[in-house]
């Protein structure tokens, strides 16, 4: 007697897939569905969760796009308060995919939001990215020029990137009745006032994510038209829900929408991958061993395990592929040379006066 | 009380300066520490009451120019660190990017906060030595760099005076707010030698090392003259023990 079961690989059944394995060594959890290379330009955003694929795409040496480079002068422990260094653009953490089409749409004119600045205590707070700037900018003028050199630079992120990450992370969000505009964060959190009568709660449903994830999929193919993409979800839950529900179905329900659009995206499009980190630190076989103690934040041996997994599984069965050393952070060679050149001259001056 | 004059290749000026000055009977002397490249890492640590060196070179320096391994509680310590703005200034990031008050059309525009963090970056492990050595109960106080010299390289350049200018400025100011806070006196430098945009007036370039090799950021000995003649009238009016033993 035979069946579509017969003859499936190991991977395809609980018992010799999961339950008979250890959790670390899951055989062909990924399959890539198209190969990213070192020459591969690669863009990224997302939730927290998504810093660390970012981070280790750059450790790699990967060609990771940063349209929004942090300062040469300013010291790297200090990079990430204010926004650089932690995705492809200062754009701080994306929760929603409404949110990326929105900067998208903001970047290339077809979105202008009708509340722009937040202003409190003689500071000015981008509502779109409250947490950029530490204390606040000095002047709305201040606020307005950066936003402005920040959207210049996401409208040619899109025309640059041959590969988009996203990784998927909440579906509960805050918009702008005026405008529907989505924040990042609920007004009043980070920065901001609470207005009930400005701000509403909004739980994204299926449709929803999914008609957003194809618009913004649709914007970017028509800047590229070989554009790529590689969905995630975050394994992160939600630190608090608004929905009136417990926060743990609350979680299940947000995770379980973006899984589902993300597994929708990924049969539909040859060019969209989907990267199972949700299933690889959140699903139960992994008992979960790569959460804190919170049972909230990834602990970073589950962050290496993750893209452990992921870099392999790109690597598989290309002779001589090893995975590359981190290699220490190197500034242009001219800028060094240069460097080099005025340490010279301050060695010399030093020993012509005091060496003799 | 002994005054001892320390810091980066800008106090070759004032060393060959005080040479050509009466020094009033003071018992002063200046020596390098070391470059100042490798004022942007961690290159002091306070231990047991003391202040020591981290930086291996500077520690070398310290001890061949005192015979100690930490900054001696017998000696006055004049530190000429801190206000080296043309490592700021020079940086290629500012061919393309400018402070946002000042920004010209077509260049990145920097906020004020994001400059003060680079400034900070920049001036943090001097200020920590500082503050270290008033921790230790030292007499300490900071005599300024020189003023940037507009042959930096970028300056006027490929960064524009105008923003060289503010990034001094703003460097400088927020130095000398740190010295204010601390209480550690700070001795500016001449005011004849300073340009009315805050440069370094042309007379007081060295232009060429003594080798022969051009020099497009030092002062020279005249500078050095007038700065330690400032520092000897301020040692004048200090709260300092007078040793008049001979140099």
């Amino acid at each position: 007697m035979t069946n579509p079961y017969v003859g499936l690989p190991k991977s395809a059944f609980w018992r010799s897939g999961v339950s008979d394995v250890s959790p670390l060594e899951f055989s062909d959890i990924y399959v890539p569905k198209f190969r990213i290379s070192r020459n591969t330009k690669i863009a990224a955003a997302g939730s927290c969760f998504a810093q660390h694929i970012g981070t280790q795409f750059k450790n790699r040496n990967y060609n990771f796009l940063d349209v929004e480079p942090a300062p040469d002068g300013l010291a790297p422990d200090m990079h990430q308060k204010f926004g650089f260094n932690m995705f492809s653009g200062r754009y701080g953490n994306v929760y929603s995919v409404r949110q990326l089409v929105q900067m998208f749409r903001r970047a290339n004119g077809t979105f202008v939001p009708k509340e722009t600045c937040w202003e409190e205590d003689g500071r000015y707070y981008d509502p779109f990215r409250p947490a950029i700037q530490p204390g606040g900018f000095a002047s709305r003028d201040e606020l307005e020029k950066d936003v402005a050199f920040h959207l210049s630079q996401m409208a040619r992120l899109l025309s640059e990137a041959d590969l988009f990450v996203f990784t998927f992370g909440l579906t509960e969000g805050w918009v702008c009745l005026e405008d529907n505009a989505a924040l990042p964060t609920c007004p009043g959190t980070v920065a901001g006032r609470f207005d009930e009568s400005k701000y509403a709660f909004h739980n994204y449903s299926f449709s929803e994510v999914m008609e957003d994830a194809e618009a913004f999929i649709a914007m970017a193919r028509e800047q590229n038209p070989d554009m790529r993409f590689l969905f995630t979800v975050s394994p992160v839950p939600l630190t608090a829900t608004a929905s009136g529900d417990h926060v743990l179905p609350a979680t299940v329900y947000s995770k379980s929408v973006l899984r589902a659009v993300c597994g929708e995206l990924h049969k539909k499009y040859d060019f969209v991958d989907y990267f199972p980190s949700y299933e690889l630190v959140a699903s139960h076989p992994m008992r979960a061993m790569f959460f804190q103690p919170n049972l909230r934040s990834v602990a970073m041996p589950g962050v290496a395990q993750v893209m452990k997994v992921f870099f392999d599984s790109h690597n598989k069965g290309r002779p001589g592929a090893k995975k590359r050393a981190a290699s220490a952070e190197k500034g242009p060679a001219k800028g060094r040379a240069r460097q080099k050149q005025h340490d010279l001259v301050c060695e010399e001056e030093i020993l012509e006066e005091f060496g003799k | 009380m002994k005054v001892r004059i320390f810091g980066n290749s800008h106090v070759a000026a004032l060393n060959r300066g005080l040479k050509t000055i009466e020094t009033r009977s003071r018992n002063i002397s200046i020596f390098p520490i070391g470059s100042g490249a490798y004022e942007t890492s961690p290159f002091s640590r306070f231990s047991q009451g003391r202040v020591f060196f981290s930086n291996k070179l500077y520690a070398d320096n310290l001890k061949k120019f005192t015979r100690n391994w930490y900054l001696s509680p017998d000696i006055a310590w004049g530190v000429c660190m801190g206000t080296h703005t043309s490592r700021i200034c020079r940086d290629d990031f500012w061919r393309e990017a400018e402070p946002a008050t000042i920004c010209a059309t077509g260049k990145r525009p920097v906020p004020e906060t994001t400059v003060e963090a680079i400034i900070e970056s920049d001036q943090r492990y001097v200020k920590a030595m500082l503050t270290q050595m008033k921790q230790a109960g030292l007499a300490v106080f900071v005599l300024s760099c020189p003023p940037l010299r507009t042959s930096v390289r970028n300056v006027g350049t490929g960064v524009r005076l105008e923003v060289a200018a503010y990034l001094d400025a703003m460097a400088r100011r927020n130095f000398v707010e740190f010295l204010e806070k601390e209480d550690i006196p700070f001795i500016s430098p001449p005011p004849e030698t300073i340009t009315e945009d805050g440069f370094l007036e042309e007379r007081f370039h060295q232009e060429l090392s003594a080798k022969g090799t051009p020099d497009a950021h030092h002062a020279n000995a005249e500078y050095g003259a007038l700065m330690m003649q400032r520092v000897l009238d301020w040692l004048d009016t200090a709260d300092l023990p007078m040793q008049a033993d001979v140099a």
